[in-house]
């Protein structure tokens, strides 16, 4: 089956009905299917698709439809008139996720402003602090210190007299 | 004012400037069922849909540009299908397609064949429109919507693409996938019903 006469029958069952296609097209397709099993079958499928598609129901508006969208559009009239500072008070209720996500990014944008960052001055307690510690440990190695001192001064011993290696 | 298109684009065009809620009037009683139905497409929920296209009239009702270069009906779609996929994309909506029942509550059972015809034919006709009803239900989103923008508003390929903010040819494929999807199940409806009357006889 050609992919020319596949669509040819798709716009005839899609067009039954209106002038889209020529009385010549709808005979020479209407021959086509007279002589093809498969041809007929897909143009009855394809006419059931499109009579179901017509029957689908049409959802008519709800009483309330038009009253409830007049509501909506006072709402907004109301709001638009009114000064633009209580406009900006009655935001976060009117959009409170927005307000929270605003509120989000104003404490991060404060705790990295506040955040020591490794370029400031050290604060003085902090110095002191580092400075005793450092006390401390100078404390604790010092006997280290001074042995190193005898140490350093005593001769190298080069050789051991009367004493065969072991 | 620029070349205005169609008369509901110089109507569109004057409520912007005027802010008259009786050219507004207008506008919403020539398109609210369409909007409903448009809503429809994408969501299942009756109630939804109106929530929907009502959410299409406000934004048309606070829209502070406009420019009538295109037609308003294509405009509007554009807001509508914009409005709806936004909808689908949200969580609360996936929860809720997960919980609603795939009957649709307010759709009286379509008749496919006559109701002189005999019951036989009557119950293939019912089996024709289930099956088929659930084909639609399962089509995406966009193929479903341009295959009924076609079909049931009559819309043009380019009004469509507009609408749908895609191409002639993407829309040209979305209706060619909408169809060998439905024609697809009503083969197997023929064919079952075919089995059928032949082990009758």
């Amino acid at each position: 089956m050609s992919e020319d006469i596949q669509q040819d029958l798709d716009l005839l069952a899609l067009a039954a009905g209106d002038d889209s296609l020529s009385l010549e097209k709808k005979a020479e397709l209407e021959a086509a299917i007279a002589k093809s099993e498969a041809l007929a079958a897909r143009y009855a499928a394809t006419q059931a698709v499109v009579e179901f598609v017509d029957q689908l129901p049409i959802q008519e508006p709800s009483l309330q439809f038009a009253a409830r969208l007049e509501r909506r559009l006072d709402a907004i009239d109301a709001r638009a008139k009114r000064p633009w500072w209580t406009r900006w008070q009655s935001w976060p209720e009117a959009a409170p996720r927005w307000a929270a996500a605003a509120a989000v990014a104003a404490a991060g944008a404060g705790a990295v402003f506040v955040w020591p960052s490794p370029e400031r001055e050290p604060v003085p307690a902090v110095v002191a602090q580092v400075e005793l510690l450092e006390d401390l440990e100078l404390w604790r190695d010092f006997d280290v210190i001074e042995q190193l001192d005898v140490l350093e001064d005593l001769e190298v011993i080069e050789e051991l007299e009367g004493q065969e290696p072991g | 004012m620029p070349s205005v298109i169609d008369d509901d684009a110089a109507l569109m065009a004057t409520f912007v400037q005027t802010r008259d809620r009786q050219v507004f009037a207008v506008l919403f009683q020539r398109y609210e069922r369409k909007m409903i139905n448009h809503a429809r497409r994408f969501v299942r929920d009756p109630a939804r849909a109106e929530e929907l296209a009502q959410d299409v009239f406000v934004r048309v009702y606070t829209t502070k540009r406009y420019e009538p270069n295109t037609k308003f009906s294509t405009w509007l779609y554009r807001v509508a299908t914009n409005l709806c996929l936004n909808e689908l994309r949200r969580p609360e909506h996936q929860q809720q397609l997960s919980s609603l029942d795939a009957v649709r509550a307010d759709d009286r059972p379509i008749e496919m064949v006559s109701p002189a015809a005999d019951p036989e034919a009557q119950a293939h006709g019912r089996q024709m429109a289930e099956r088929l009803q659930n084909a639609m239900d399962r089509l995406p989103a966009k193929q479903r919507a341009a295959f009924l923008m076609a079909r049931q508003d009559h819309m043009s390929h380019e009004e469509i693409a507009a609408a749908l903010e895609t191409s002639v040819s993407a829309v040209k494929s979305l209706i060619h996938r909408a169809l060998e999807g439905l024609r697809r199940e009503a083969m197997v409806a023929i064919t079952d019903s075919g089995n059928y009357a032949q082990e009758a006889s």
